[in-house]
């Protein structure tokens, strides 16, 4: 009997180890099912914008108008589309069209006119790399828009992160020393910066001036979040509540919003959309609020490519890796009463 | 009254009735009688309740984001007297969410089971299985304690053979102290399963 009972108290011990591995979830497994979102068969690589009513976005296999079963500019066996950028006014579109046998990548324009024909590139050059907002570059600069036009020459491009209108670069110029640019509407609007070896994962304008730059920090393993202005990389602002996902996005999703007349930036984290107050950016030791419920109920366990505004104030567009886009408005009086639709 | 709860009365309601011929006087098998089954079917997402976040509540059928999903185990008991088997069952179950990631469950339990009705030819069998789950989700994965109610009519086609058709709830609960930030993801899950059990007594 004495043997039994130990043997149970045993067992009992294990169990109760082994369910202390609840801890090691990365949420609530029962709330990543329960809030799990449809998931539409198609692969976003990102929401490009709007002409007229319609959405645009990027998939694997081409660019799609928001609501069409198959792309409007396709992928073909030979020639893939890698980025692209569509011009709001006039609803053209810039591809960065590579092609698998020559390995040549070159910027072609699409336009409404032509019924989104790939016709000739814009020019000889190969590009590596082509933003939502329409700037590209290759080894020997930074360009804009279907002319071309050089913003920033003679850089080797390290890594970009976009939001909206505006770019983030980090360069080597032609001495090897590690740059800063800002791109905004294809002008620099901030120039050689001094810059270090350090990869940021996201990027999110306050102003003109002034931006947020996240980065992980290794010897803690958490993402802190840093001011950015045309001094440099200030200290370190704030620290995310969880990691940032971005197995296929090229960075981390965030928008600010404003809210009781305060200004907020949401960033999407593993499963919470991270709120900070930004209003002031000279405070310091600002907190970070994880957000779950309001529009982060339905979009918090998918990963969001990027999110772009829309014409009416708080109310922005996010694009998602497998769950195509989701109306986010974020107009209601409590951040927590917010919603999100999919489109 | 919410619909989970309807279904766990209901399944109480069943199994007291399922044992009300517990009073018939004979009986089939002995002390020492062993039954082996394996059983194979499908799992209906029954309900997921928060109960630590009333905004969220309950939820139930297909609002739980689980698809229809697939249930197998294979068991193996001994009759401690006429009416009551002890013994183990290992089983696999799977679900897959709206977002078609799957979510598996790995249930190791102990087995009682109680069978009221036993004529030779035809079993109904009342089980009651308490242990663990290993739960696994996307790139969530914990131990979760496991419990089940199902009942079990069989027709015996020999002395050795028989083919049942199994159902009831599984349910398994998630659970986070009052300091984890997770505090408010706590949850109770109850899965459906409608599963045929082939039977090996001997």
């Amino acid at each position: 009997m004495k043997r039994n009972a130990t043997i149970l108290i045993a067992i009992a011990i294990v169990a109760i180890a082994l369910c202390a591995c609840n801890i090691d979830a990365t949420d609530g497994i029962y709330s990543e099912v329960a809030s799990s979102t449809e998931s539409k068969d198609v692969v976003m690589i990102s929401y490009l914008g709007t002409y007229g009513d319609e959405h645009y976005y990027l998939a694997d296999d081409g660019v799609y108008r928001n609501g069409s079963s198959s792309p409007l500019i396709a992928n073909s066996s030979s020639k893939i589309i890698r980025n692209a950028s569509l011009d709001e006014s006039t609803g053209n579109i810039l591809i960065l069209l590579q092609d698998r046998s020559t390995l040549k990548a070159q910027i072609h324009e699409c336009t409404a006119a032509d019924d989104y024909a790939i016709g000739s590139p814009i020019n000889d050059s190969n590009y590596t790399g082509l933003l939502v907002n329409g700037v590209f570059f290759n080894e020997s600069g930074i360009y804009y828009s279907p002319s071309a036009t050089s913003v920033v020459p003679d850089v080797k491009v390290q890594y970009y992160l976009e939001t909206e209108e505006y770019a983030f670069f980090s360069v080597k110029d032609s001495s090897n020393a590690y740059k800063h640019y800002v791109i905004k509407d294809g002008s620099a609007i901030i120039s050689d910066v001094e810059g270090s070896s350090t990869t940021y994962v996201g990027f999110q304008p306050l102003s003109d001036s002034t931006y947020v730059l996240i980065s992980y920090d290794s010897s803690k393993s958490v993402f802190n979040g840093y001011q950015f202005t045309s001094a440099g990389v200030g200290d370190k602002w704030f620290q995310l509540s969880s990691s940032i996902p971005y197995a296929y996005a090229s960075q981390a999703a965030s928008f600010c919003f404003t809210n009781d007349s305060k200004t907020y930036m949401a960033i999407k984290c593993r499963n919470y959309f991270d709120i900070i107050d930004v209003t002031d950016t000279a405070a310091t030791g600002i907190s970070v609020k994880p957000l779950s419920t309001g529009f982060a109920t339905d979009i918090r366990t998918t990963e969001v490519t990027n999110v772009k505004k829309t014409a009416t104030d708080n109310v922005f567009i996010a694009g998602t890796y497998d769950s195509l886009l989701y109306q986010i408005d974020m107009s209601a009086s409590e951040i927590e009463n917010s919603s999100a639709k999919q489109l | 009254m919410k619909s989970s709860k309807k279904f766990i009365i209901a399944l109480v309601v069943l199994v007291l009735l399922a044992a009300a011929p517990a009073v018939a006087k004979s009986t089939y098998y002995f002390k020492g009688d062993q039954v082996f089954s394996i059983r194979a079917g499908v799992d209906f997402p029954g309900f997921i309740s928060f109960y630590n976040d009333p905004d969220r509540g309950t939820v139930t059928f297909w609002d739980t984001h689980l698809r229809l999903g697939g249930v197998a185990s294979i068991a193996y008991q001994g009759y401690i007297n006429e009416r009551l088997a002890l013994g183990g069952e290992l089983g696999y179950v799977f679900n897959y969410s709206r977002s078609n990631k799957i979510m598996t469950t790995v249930p190791l339990t102990a087995k009682l089971t109680f069978v009221p009705v036993q004529t030779g030819r035809f079993d109904l069998a009342a089980s009651l299985n308490l242990g663990g789950a290993f739960i696994r989700y996307d790139e969530g994965r914990f131990f979760s304690p496991y419990a089940s109610v199902t009942i079990t009519p069989t027709i015996f086609f020999n002395e050795n053979w028989g083919l049942g058709l199994e159902t009831g709830i599984m349910a398994t609960m998630e659970f986070y102290t009052r300091n984890s930030n997770k505090h408010d993801a706590s949850a109770f899950c109850g899965l459906l399963p409608v599963t045929l059990a082939l039977s090996y007594r001997h």
